[in-house]
């Protein structure tokens, strides 16, 4: 499940899974809610993407922007969204972008500010601001 | 982190606080906050003090963190944050200059009268909706091949103008340093901020970014309001954008960078979004390149949107001469002495405010002062100011850039609907376009403060002095 919870400029996103794929999946969701009010046409072909960072707080923000660029330059969303693989430092994945209908909100990156990905009693909890 | 003692700031003047270093144990310098008794209260109310107190634990500041009158909480930097580090041993930081860098505003006068055209602004904006591109990712008409994009990074708004002719040499001079930083680097600037900028000059964008056109309703500095030719009753356009999607991508890679490099140079910020390197290492010095590379793309931006205003104009209502009166950067980090030290200060979220002696200003504004812009939410007045010698001591020649978010997004969603704004400012006379609903309601009047009020802080601490104020009659949003 996500969340997107008060922030006064920004949006901050709160992510819940029960695994770790599931979380940076559910992030990709977030992500593609946040950007399009409608989705239209066909899930496009499978993307394969590779990320990495210095550690797992590092690896959300450089996940949402690693989608981030990508909705950008291939102009759709990536709601769609299998983890083949993530640990601390690594995440391989594979997307199927939409196009969007209307837009609902712009987001320029993910950021630093208070980011964090955690276990606790079975749960995977994150957190991320996004800069719209 | 050190624990932060719970006395709030102290009243250091009618609209000067401030918090000294014994407040917390890693602060190397106070913080200053300009605000009357009204806004600091929301200034309390969010995380923007703290965020300031972060940044006075910064290596080489050089004198207090300030809070503009406008200061908000943001990610790292408070927006409305301007913080200046010594050359020779401070860092940069590129959360202190934001994703959106060289975001500004730029102004063109029109010398045509309201009351003339009144009932060709439907037609004015509409063409204007049509001729430029607005919302996240949109393209624009100008796709440059990398050479031509080579040429931008490293000459700004002139190479759009000599090569490409979008406008006037006559434009460059008015321009905030020429609308050129020569420090650029193109080969700094990744290969993903390259395909990201390639092809979106003369773009909008969308978020807070917009183009107004605007009626001068009141004038209070004759002088000056004659030197930029602005006059009662005449049309304006307000331009708000900045180096989309090529100056977000360079943030997130030097962001990322640094926060890699951190323990190599024994840096410990509070705030990851601080991540910062020495200005003399090699990543604090190809940051500053690929900061100004894209700050040059941003002018170069504006510039390309103000030829397409200007054929508008033309086609709409055979106005051929929309003169720039100027344009500010207000996420950037600029090289300035202060007191015989050279200092880099990074202005979040705010402007410069240099006053009429300042060597840097054009011919037409020296002993006027520059032009400083504070635009009010959507459908309330924007302002326009010249910067007093004063700002130099009072803030570091810096200004606000706005009213200041008074509502989170979350919340002004939940108050208003989009439609109902629209309805309103159409019922005012504004003719709006804007595709999102969501968006409308983000940034509704109310979400702001009240930027009368910012402007009266403005001018009682000394930074600038009000000109003219602008009354909307046609909004694009992105």
């Amino acid at each position: 499940m996500h969340a997107f919870e008060d922030h006064r400029g920004e949006v901050q996103l709160r992510l819940e899974a029960a695994t770790r794929e599931a979380l940076y999946a559910e992030a990709a969701r977030a992500l593609a809610a946040l950007t399009a009010e409608r989705l239209v046409g066909e899930p496009g072909p499978p993307e394969r993407v590779e990320v990495e960072a210095r550690d797992a707080d590092a690896l959300l923000v450089a996940w949402l922007d690693e989608l981030i660029y990508r909705s950008e330059i291939n102009r759709c969303v990536y709601p769609d969204v299998r983890v083949l693989a993530v640990t601390d430092t690594a995440l391989c994945a594979e997307l199927r972008g939409r196009a969007v209908g209307a837009l609902r909100t712009a987001v320029k990156a993910a950021t630093f500010h208070r980011v964090h990905v955690r276990c606790a009693g079975g749960r995977w909890t994150g957190r991320v601001v996004l800069d719209v | 982190m050190s624990t932060a003692t719970p006395a709030g700031p102290v009243r250091l003047g009618p609209v000067l606080w401030e918090i000294g270093t014994g407040h917390r144990g890693d602060m190397r310098v106070p913080v200053r906050i300009l605000a009357d008794e009204i806004l600091i209260g929301p200034i309390l109310d969010d995380l923007s003090v703290e965020q300031l107190v972060n940044v006075a634990t910064l290596p080489g500041i050089a004198r207090p963190a300030l809070g503009m009158p406008d200061m908000h909480q943001g990610y790292g930097f408070p927006v409305g944050g301007v913080a200046a580090m010594r050359t020779s041993d401070g860092v940069i930081s590129p959360g202190g200059i934001g994703f959106d860098i060289n975001c500004g505003v730029r102004l063109l006068a029109t010398g045509v009268r309201h009351v003339d055209v009144r009932d060709r602004i439907p037609p004015l904006v509409h063409e204007l909706s049509r001729s430029i591109p607005t919302g996240y990712g949109r393209r624009g008409r100008l796709v440059l091949d990398q050479g031509g994009l080579d040429r931008v990074l490293a000459e700004g708004a002139a190479h759009v103008v000599a090569a490409l002719g979008f406008g006037r040499p006559e434009d460059l001079p008015h321009l905030e340093s020429g609308g050129r930083l020569p420090e650029a680097d193109p080969h700094a600037v990744s290969e993903r901020a390259r395909q990201r900028g390639q092809d979106q000059l003369g773009t909008l964008g969308g978020g807070n970014h917009f183009l107004e056109v605007q009626v001068v309703d009141a004038v209070y500095d004759r002088p000056a309001a004659d030197a930029m030719g602005l006059k009662v009753g005449d049309l304006t356009v307000l331009i708000h954008t900045g180096s989309r999607g090529l100056g977000h991508q360079v943030c997130s890679d030097y962001l990322k960078r640094m926060d890699a490099a951190a323990e190599r140079y024994g840096l410990v910020v509070p705030d990851r979004q601080l991540a910062c390197a020495p200005l003399g290492s090699s990543e604090g010095r190809r940051y500053f390149a690929a900061m100004c590379a894209a700050a040059n793309y941003a002018w170069a931006n504006r510039q390309v949107l103000t030829h397409r205003i200007r054929d508008v104009f033309s086609r709409v209502l055979g106005v051929v001469d929309l003169p720039v009166v100027y344009d500010v950067a207000h996420n950037v980090a600029k090289i300035e002495t202060y007191g015989g030290e050279r200092l880099l200060v990074h202005r979040k979220g705010a402007t410069r405010a240099f006053g009429p002696s300042h060597p840097e200003l054009p011919p037409a504004y020296r002993g006027v002062g520059q032009p400083v812009f504070i635009p009010g939410s959507m459908g309330t007045a924007s302002f326009v100011l010249v910067g007093r010698d004063a700002s130099a001591d009072v803030s570091l020649g810096s200004c606000c850039h706005g009213a200041g978010r008074a509502w989170s997004r979350t919340e002004a969603k939940r108050r208003v609907a989009g439609h109902v704004v629209r309805e309103a400012l159409e019922a005012r006379g504004i003719t709006v376009r804007c595709p999102s609903n969501a968006e409308l309601a983000e940034e509704a009047p109310p979400a702001y403060k009240d930027v009368e009020r910012v402007v009266a802080v403005v001018e009682r601490a000394g930074i600038a002095g009000r000109v003219a104020r602008l009354r909307p009659v046609g909004v694009l949003k992105g």
